[in-house]
């Protein structure tokens, strides 16, 4: 440096102020396209699934379904473990309203035979059982008193 | 590299790691908590437990038409094609001989109702 130059701090461009952001703005435009993509171009497709992933309405006809084939059969077992396939919370109650839309519905059939379930599942847990647990009573122990000898 | 071209070449990785977020969203995340199945997607087993149910009603009632009608349940591909699949798995898989005759009463009845093709 000699006399005739001197020192000047050049001021920041317009561009080095922006700082990172366009990273989080290629991001963003990034999920944006993503989503698009897996909503609209490629939904997932669903293979292999269990009953109890199927739509309200769905469920509905498979347990009327169950329901109709016990109300034919008889077969409670049979009838118990398929309504477990559906993964109802209660379906004591969920059975008994569905009843009460069939025959609200007009489907009298479809409401005995939902009713006639429930019912019959009501009363296979409300029958008495004998209890299995008996309360074991332990003599107690003692232990012989200690004599101290001079 | 010049200042301006680094710039793109960020803004290009961080389109394509967004688009990989964004179809991890839409893919594993967003429809895990609001996808509902259909029951044509359902499994072999399941398929084959409904198409018993319908054979059970079938046996119970002779109703053919209500039993084409339950069966549109599991989508529309042909019935002969439903309880055909559902037979198979319940030979391979050794379902009670009962239940397998009532499967095969039902496609019986399905194939005889159906015009031969010659």
């Amino acid at each position: 440096m000699n006399e005739n130059t001197q020192e000047r701090k050049i001021p920041p461009s317009f561009a080095e102020k922006r700082g990172a952001w366009f990273i989080l703005t290629g991001l963003i435009l990034g999920v944006i396209l993503g989503v698009i993509y897996s909503w609209w171009i490629n939904p997932v497709v669903l293979e292999n699934t269990h009953p109890a992933s199927l739509e309200t309405s769905d469920k509905d006809i498979y347990r009327s379904t169950i329901a109709r084939v016990y109300a034919a059969t008889g077969n409670l077992d049979r009838a118990y473990r398929r309504l477990e396939l559906i993964n109802d919370g209660d379906p004591i109650f969920t059975l008994g309203a569905q009843a009460q839309q069939a025959l609200a519905a007009g489907d009298g059939d479809q409401a005995y035979a939902l009713a006639l379930l429930a019912s019959a599942l009501q009363s296979s847990q409300s029958s008495p059982q004998i209890p299995t647990a008996t309360l074991q009573i332990v003599p107690t122990q003692t232990l012989p008193i200690s004599t101290q000898t001079p | 590299m010049q200042h301006h071209q680094l710039r793109y070449l960020f803004f290009a990785i961080a389109i394509l790691v967004g688009i990989a977020a964004g179809i991890f969203l839409g893919w594993k995340i967003i429809p895990a908590r609001n996808v509902h199945s259909e029951p044509h997607t359902l499994r072999i087993d399941y398929k084959t437990d409904y198409v018993l149910m319908v054979s059970e009603l079938f046996q119970q009632d002779s109703d053919f038409d209500m039993a084409l009608a339950r069966l549109i349940y599991l989508g529309e591909s042909p019935p002969e094609e439903k309880l055909l699949s559902a037979i198979q798995y319940a030979d391979e898989n050794a379902y009670e001989y009962r239940d397998l005759q009532m499967m095969l009463s039902l496609f019986s009845s399905i194939q005889n109702s159906s015009p031969t093709k010659d």
